[in-house]
């Protein structure tokens, strides 16, 4: 066990198992029932939490844009009425994660960047919502409802993340040449 | 080599975005958000109300008089001397684009300002 940084060829590797992670969650999400069409679990934002907590925040938002352009290509939905939505929400979730890992993770653990992202999430689409369709008024009545709703997905998916980093072995430490090539 | 799935801080930010949340369902909404309703009638009777006031109009026509009622941020026509009242089963008239119209007698009732812009209909 030397350390250091994981060498160039790990950390392609791992950035292309995280898109495809984050792409099969993104597409899967869309099956799963819920009360309202525009309530959503986040479940792609599992994958933006692990590549944050793995390779690093550059790599997690250039992660969510490449996971909303190419997820809505294989669903149909790109360029269509839900993806700006998707685009601003993906991108806002992971720069507020990205920014509140790097500054406050060692208090913060997986769940409360989760929850962060999925406020930021939130708040993104309300701000998309009163920006391009209804104007600021509906949507800042639907303000306390997006932060409570982020509240409950923030805490499930955090807790998925916190999970799969456990069992995944996706940490620093597992990208290093090292243990890359585990038997 | 992970500990705790909540931190001390995470559970500050759960509290934190459920107190927001709590606290922000009972701001109240801004006022004079309703629109106004515009009543019309005959010989250039016209009247402009507020939705939020609460205020009975008289208006003459040609049957007689035809009472118009704004409460409870709506309005409807609680009494026309007309035969069919066709103006009085319209109801309330609140959103814009509401209307509740009594021919013989001439009236108008016409709630204007705030379209709810909502879409009529989704897909995905």
């Amino acid at each position: 066990m030397t350390g250091g940084r994981p060498s160039r060829g790990s950390r392609v590797a791992g950035f292309g198992l995280l898109l495809a992670a984050a792409l099969v969650l993104h597409v899967l999400e869309r099956f799963i029932p819920t009360p309202f069409p525009f309530v959503r679990l986040g479940l792609s934002n599992v994958a933006t939490l692990l590549v944050i907590f793995s390779l690093g925040a550059c790599d997690a938002i250039l992660i969510a844009v490449l996971r909303v352009t190419v997820g809505s290509l294989i669903a149909g939905t790109f360029l269509g009425p839900g993806f700006s939505f998707a685009l601003v929400g993906g991108l806002a979730a992971a720069v507020a994660m990205a920014a509140f890992h790097r500054a406050a993770s060692p208090p913060l653990g997986v769940v409360g960047v989760s929850l962060i992202g999925a406020a930021a999430h939130n708040i993104a689409q309300l701000a998309v919502l009163g920006a391009l369709y209804t104007g600021a008024a509906p949507a800042m009545r639907l303000l306390p409802a997006g932060l409570l709703l982020a509240a409950a997905t923030g805490l499930v998916t955090g807790y998925i993340a916190h999970l799969a980093l456990g069992r995944l072995r996706l940490g620093p430490e597992a990208l290093r040449p090292a243990t890359a090539h585990n038997p | 080599m992970r500990g705790a799935a909540l931190t001390g801080a995470d559970r500050l930010v759960l509290y934190v975005l459920v107190g927001l949340g709590v606290a922000l369902l009972f701001v109240p909404g801004e006022s004079g958000e309703s629109g106004e309703v515009v009543v019309e009638g005959a010989g250039g009777f016209r009247a402009v109300v507020p939705l939020a006031e609460e205020r009975t109009l008289e208006v003459p026509g040609p049957l007689g008089t035809t009472v118009v009622e704004v409460s409870g941020g709506a309005a409807r026509v609680a009494s026309s001397p007309c035969p069919e009242k066709l103006c009085v089963r319209a109801g309330d008239v609140a959103e814009a684009g509401d209307v509740a119209v009594c021919v013989p007698n001439r009236v108008v009732v016409r709630a204007e300002g705030h379209e709810r812009g909502e879409p009529d209909a989704t897909s995905r």
